[in-house]
């Protein structure tokens, strides 16, 4: 982790040219904040996916009457969404560095 | 630390982490004892058998069968995407299955001897039981197993801890009925748990962690004082009818209700009225629960003996087994009934290690989250995945290496892998 | 002394007697596959695969004890 400015430097420098617009190919202060904020973004994007996978499943719980088995299978949803969210978004942060 | 201090990026890498850290030890349970703790981390609540989240019909649906369910369908849904259109030349998802399956057949291949491909009738169950232990351990700890849940009641509580109390009133008196057992040991309970915390909640869905649960202790919620119990205890003594007797109705009425009785007011906030209880987890590991892992390892264990009767006939296999003291003497009987204890040992022992390495590690997780909120669980979560991995592995090894024992005959003893 | 503190008591006794003997057997088996390795590091797939094997008996009988103390306190 303390060496990720550095190498943001130097990676950014050699990749693709179309790309130098963005903050991230700055360098320097930007480049650590929006990096810093798509890492953050992940912890709250899992966090309320499963928040609403358990509210919502909860919510059409109280519609319909179905005991808890929407809230369980809103739940699974939300977790797996958030998972495989989680995934996504670490490999695309990666893949643009 | 001269490179540290003079980049000012890193300085500020640095600073943030350390604030994080305090951060994080303050919001928890060390910080909550000195009048922080505002993160709030649930108490946990572990339970060794699984608990119930829904019923249909009259089967108790346990939240374990639900995740295993689910680990199922994602291991399904996996081998669906990565056999959907198979290349010669794989990649992504096919190039990860082709990776297991290469790595455990040559596996196989090495450890069964002999003949090349040899090993290939053990190769489909030793993959199977490998990928799904793997799968049902890694989903055991993704977020949101075993942190989102439903309130259990104190009456669920004392319907819980009731039968244990009332077991050993009964010992003590054997001649009191039913309902003096159950006043009795309702009073022992209120003794001995009269301070036991609980976590008051806020509504019917709670979002924990928010700093604004409180933990009430138990003479908070059920009113009663030493001289009422004692009151009770004396009449149950004398044998009175406990129908009317006003004590225990209340205390009744107080556990269905479950609610805050008296004052108490935790950080500015009243929780008077507020519901309490603990929480029960709507999904948990399926491998935290030994029904699994006990269904696992019956299957790995059959299986070795099928495949021990297939290789050498039901004659020569049970005869591992059931030697003739006449023929072998009586020393070779002996053994073969060991042999015969130690198969249910091995079943036994699978079961036990899957179970316990996994239960461990979520007690763990539990424990680091209460602890020591933010980032006390991250290092634990990669042991998780560490341990979840070798446990798999361990598993699939061990079924084939007792595969191997089994269809050995009685000529080659080299592959002799040991009986633990 | 009255039965809860014996039940914490061995509970505790039960893990921490219990962890010392497989505690020590990982040791040992890990160094000698450490050194296995090092003498022959072409070797280092093998003898990692069956160490990994010796680990799972040995680390068992420490789950044993922990399951124990779990089903004291728990049970």
């Amino acid at each position: 982790m303390p060496d990720t400015p550095e190498s943001l430097n130097t990676n950014s420098e050699e990749s693709c040219s179309k790309h130098n617009e963005s903050p991230s190919s700055k360098g320097g202060w930007s480049a650590t904040f929006v990096l810093l904020g798509r890492l953050g973004g992940i912890g709250w994007f899992v966090a309320t996916t499963i928040g609403l996978g358990a509210y919502g499943g909860h919510w059409l719980d109280g519609q319909f009457g179905t005991a808890p088995f929407l809230t369980v299978l809103g739940l699974a949803l939300g977790v797996l969404t958030a998972s495989v969210g989680m995934i996504r978004l670490l490999s695309s942060i990666r893949g643009n560095r | 630390m001269g490179k540290l201090l003079s980049s000012p990026k890193l300085l500020a890498i640095a600073i943030g982490v350390v604030a994080a850290l305090l951060i994080s030890v303050a919001g928890g349970a060390l910080g909550a004892s000195f009048g922080f703790g505002w993160f709030g981390g649930p108490i946990p609540f572990i339970s060794l058998p699984a608990e119930r989240v829904a019923y249909i019909g009259s089967y108790p649906l346990l939240n374990t069968t639900v995740m295993f369910w689910f680990g199922g369908l994602i291991l399904i849904f996996l081998a669906w995407r990565a056999t959907r259109k198979m290349s010669d030349v794989p990649s992504g998802l096919q190039n990860l299955f082709e990776v297991i399956y290469e790595f455990f057949g040559n596996t196989v291949d090495g450890v069964a001897g002999g003949k090349a491909k040899a090993g290939r009738r053990f190769l489909a169950l030793v993959s199977t039981i490998f990928l799904v232990v793997v799968i049902i351990n890694w989903v055991g700890i993704l977020p949101g197993v075993g942190s989102v849940g439903r309130i259990e009641t104190i009456e669920e509580w004392v319907h819980h801890h009731l039968p244990k109390v009332e077991a050993k009133v009964q010992e003590k008196h054997p001649e009191y009925t039913p309902v003096q057992i159950e006043a009795a040991a309702l009073v022992h309970l209120l003794e001995d748990h009269g301070e036991d915390t609980f976590v008051a909640f806020d509504g019917s869905i709670v979002p924990l962690g928010r700093g604004e649960q409180a933990r009430v202790p138990l003479n908070k919620i059920i009113t009663f004082s030493e001289s009422g119990l004692h009151q009770i205890e004396e009449a149950i003594h004398d044998g009175d009818d406990l129908d009317g007797l006003p004590l225990l109705d209340s205390i009744h009425s107080d556990i269905k209700k479950g609610v805050v009785q008296g004052e108490f007011v935790y950080k500015g906030q009243d929780f008077k009225g507020k519901t309490v209880g603990l929480l029960v987890p709507f999904l948990r590991g399926a491998s935290t629960d030994i029904n699994t892992t006990l269904a696992i390892a019956l299957v790995a264990m059959f299986t070795v003996q099928v495949w021990g009767i297939r290789a050498l006939g039901v004659r020569a296999y049970g005869g591992k087994f059931f030697v003739n003291p006449i023929s072998q003497g009586p020393i070779a009987t002996f053994v073969g009934i060991l042999e015969g204890f130690g198969e249910l040992t091995r079943t036994l022992s699978f079961t036990f290690r899957l179970f316990g390495n996994m239960f461990a590690g979520e007690v763990l997780l539990i424990a680091m989250a209460f602890l020591l909120p933010l980032i006390g669980i991250i290092p634990f979560m990669g042991l998780e995945l560490f341990v979840g991995l070798i446990q798999g592995y361990i598993f699939a090894m061990l079924t084939l290496v007792f595969g191997v024992m089994a269809v050995a005959s009685h000529g080659d003893h080299d592959t002799h892998a040991g009986d633990h | 002394m009255d039965a809860e503190a014996t039940k914490y008591l061995g509970a505790a006794i039960s893990i921490a007697v219990g962890a010392i003997g497989p505690g020590i057997g990982i040791g040992l088996l890990a160094g000698k596959a450490m050194e296995a390795i090092g003498r022959n590091p072409e070797a280092t797939g093998p003898v990692q695969q069956n160490m990994i094997l010796g680990l799972a008996f040995a680390e068992a009988i420490a789950i044993y004890a922990l399951v124990i103390a779990i089903i004291i306190l728990f049970v």
